[in-house]
């Protein structure tokens, strides 16, 4: 290429600084499904990759005295495009690493767990920002911020080919070893002219790391998944041998990424030493929603529990969220005449229709007249519904992100009351809960009497809690009060399900200096 | 003393720039929704604006510092406004494509936060330039540090508009105050 044009320098500048945004986005992406603070992720290694871009830049000058810039580009995109492809490895190590070592009180298993990671954006910046002095090296005319301001367009190309072009289209490995793969590309064109044969055996070596890559990826990422899944600890007597033996004693667990969230799938017979092999568990984001085993327990007391305390079975019950079909078999089964249920994942809706173990625990309510399935976001469509409900089941995921956590806001339960009809109802599991005892005063507020308030500042004046054992929110539109009559419960429910409807009356919420938590002023909630 | 200065207002200026995107970047999260998704975007939209300024400011060589921070004060209180609207309306259901259009004021504010740098750099030697630069980068990584760790949870959205608004009259106060020193 005749690099004493300008064009092909403005291009190889947009270029590479799109791959490194896209490293960058790539990144941010993989360790968002271990630290849940997206807003944290996205924004504390943007500044660390800028900061060492900025460190880069500074130290570039330097460094290429004396040096053919031609080589250095060579070496420096080259490097790029083996650390780059690379990240998703690193990510899904660090992460094996943290469950195997980190003990789960310690600051480093929250939000402080990004601190382990933020060496992977430091270097992507560091090697970028070497990039531009190189280039302005090789060009003839000296026009600096000519070149600066192709690198600032290829960035939002970076973020926006990654984002919704790369993203929703393929995995996160291939999408790695793609960028790496264009990366070399890059690097061979600029210093091909100089030195044919020495860059041909490079490239070579290059391209057969990244072909291995490939199979490398699924490898680690079925590493990962089965020692969360497992939740593995090391012990002074356990050998990294002994660690993968035992993982590939395990079935593989099917993980499933949708747009909008990351499902893992733990098949029956998961554990060869479980006799009954009936393990197959549902994890939604890292967190466990369900087992085989606590399925019935669970969804049971959520809804006979509630219709106990309603004093009768509703007529049309709205769900939202509740995809895997759980909660409308149960509600079908207690005498529901209609049931629409709102779920936002059509990935989750096609898995509870098909999967056999899903089917298996469903029984295909899929199928039946009486419920009817809407694929849209829970919010839009209590905002753009006019229906009303005799009760409305929220069965959301666990507020880990600030996306989920508008489903717990003052303005989404202030939708939900307005959609009930005048003596409805709405029930909710608790998404986390703290023992007080367990917790100092220093730790408030704690998520519970976070969702108290959040629940009154919406109009619920009376929110209830009951089961001791899965604690569920209740709350009545007419702000009655409420009790159980045992008497009344139907004869054929589960044990757990009659131990755990019980009202938690002796808490008593301490909500002095308590926010409720709004879209525009999140509170978060967690332990 | 004329270089600590220009490293603060760089610094202040960085700062709030970078706060005013991350909080766009969230605003847009909210009524938009997909966070990491909402965030690429208005990071790329952010880094392409400073791209078109950086071109921009080769052709403008007598814009002044205060004339960009008085609007860019101005696009940003504009675009608080208009967001709130916009979410007063969304939260009525009222829907369309034109919640889209809260995309154009990130551009704005990228546009006029990228001027403002070549506009303190201007006269000073290569050496001094690099040194009022870095407080640039310390600035912006300093924002996305404060913001998801302290403003967000502790003040809330309009909370850190507030801290971002409050950095930017800090550094036009202290140019009309120090002017004559530089």
């Amino acid at each position: 290429m005749d690099l004493e044009k300008e064009s092909p320098l403005s291009s190889l500048a947009f270029l590479v600084s799109a791959c490194s945004l896209a490293y960058q986005f790539l990144f941010v992406r993989l360790l968002s499904f271990s630290v849940q603070n997206e807003v944290l992720v996205q924004s504390v290694s943007l500044g660390v990759f800028l900061l060492f871009v900025g460190v880069g830049m500074q130290l570039a000058p330097r460094w290429l005295k004396n040096r053919n810039p031609n080589q250095f580009f060579f070496f420096l995109e080259f490097s790029l495009s083996l650390f780059g492809a690379s990240v998703p490895l690193f990510v899904y190590g660090i992460d094996i690493f943290c469950i195997l070592f980190v003990d789960s009180f310690s600051f480093l298993a929250g939000d402080g767990k990004i601190f382990v990671f933020l060496w992977i954006p430091a270097a992507l910046g560091f090697l970028t920002g070497f990039e531009l002095p190189t280039l302005f090296q090789l060009q003839k005319k000296k026009n600096f911020l000519h070149l600066l301001s192709f690198s600032y367009f290829g960035a939002i190309a970076g973020a926006l080919g990654f984002s919704l072009f790369l993203f929703p289209r393929a995995n996160l490995g291939w999408i790695g070893v793609f960028l790496g793969f264009l990366n070399l590309c890059l690097a061979v064109v600029v210093a091909w002219p100089f030195q044919k044969q020495r860059i041909a055996i490079a490239s070579m070596i290059g391209a057969l790391c990244l072909y291995l890559q490939l199979f490398l990826y699924p490898e680690i990422q079925s590493a990962f998944v089965k020692t969360y899944v497992m939740q593995f600890r090391w012990t002074q007597s356990t050998t990294l041998k002994q660690w993968w033996k035992s993982l590939s004693g395990l079935k593989e667990v099917e993980r499933i990424s949708s747009p909008f969230q990351m499902i893992d799938l733990v098949p029956d017979g998961f554990l060869l030493a479980n006799p009954l092999g009936r393990d197959f568990s549902l994890f939604i984001n890292g967190q466990l929603q369900f087992t085989r085993d606590s399925v019935l327990g669970y969804h049971e007391s959520m809804v006979f529990g509630a219709f106990n305390l309603a004093k009768e079975v509703p007529a049309r019950v709205l769900v939202l969220g509740g995809g895997d079909g759980l909660l409308a078999k149960q509600l079908l089964r207690a005498g529901v005449e209609f049931i629409r249920m709102v779920e936002i994942d059509p990935k989750m809706i096609e898995l509870a229709k098909r999967n056999p173990s899903f089917l298996d625990l469903n029984g295909g309510v899929f199928q039946d007249s009486r419920v009817e399935v809407v694929e849209e976001d829970a919010f839009v469509h209590l905002i753009s519904s006019e229906e009303k409900w005799d009760a409305i089941f929220l069965d959301l995921p666990f507020p880990t992100n600030y996306d989920l956590l508008k489903l717990y806001s003052v303005e989404f339960y202030e939708r939900v009351r307005n959609r009930l009809t005048d003596n409805g109802f709405v029930t909710f599991d608790a998404p986390v809960w703290a023992e007080r005892s367990e917790l100092k005063s220093s730790e408030r507020p704690f998520p519970q009497d976070t969702i108290f308030q959040t629940l009154k500042e919406a109009g619920f004046s009376t929110p209830f809690i009951f089961g001791p054992k899965e604690p569920f929110f209740f709350a009545r539109k007419d702000g009655a009060s409420v009790r159980f009559s045992p008497e009344k419960l139907p004869k054929n429910l589960s044990g757990k399900t009659y131990y755990n409807l019980v009202l938690l009356e002796d808490i008593v919420f301490d909500l002095d200096g308590i926010e409720p938590n709004r879209i525009l002023k999140p509170q978060r909630i967690k332990w | 003393m004329k270089l600590r200065l220009l490293q603060l207002l760089s610094f202040l200026v960085a700062l709030s720039g970078m706060l005013y995107e991350l909080s766009f970047a969230h605003f847009l999260s909210a009524v938009v929704g997909g966070t990491l998704l909402q965030y690429s975007i208005t990071i790329g939209i952010f880094t392409f604006a400073l791209g078109v300024s950086t071109i921009l400011s080769q052709h403008l060589p007598r814009v002044t510092f205060e004339w960009v921070q008085s609007i860019l004060l101005g696009t940003v209180l504009a675009s608080i406004l208009f967001f709130h609207w916009i979410f007063q309306e969304q939260q009525e259901g009222n829907f369309g494509s034109w919640v889209y259009v809260a995309y154009v004021p990130v551009f704005f504010v990228g546009l006029l936060t990228g001027l403002e740098f070549p506009i303190l750099a201007r006269g000073l030697e290569e050496k001094e330039t690099v040194q009022v630069f870095a407080a640039d980068y310390v600035g912006m990584f300093f924002a996305t540090l404060i913001f998801p760790l302290m403003l967000l949870p502790q003040l809330g959205l309009m909370g850190s508009f507030g801290v971002a608004v409050g950095c930017n009259i800090l550094a036009a106060l202290l140019w009309i105050w120090k002017r004559r020193a530089l």
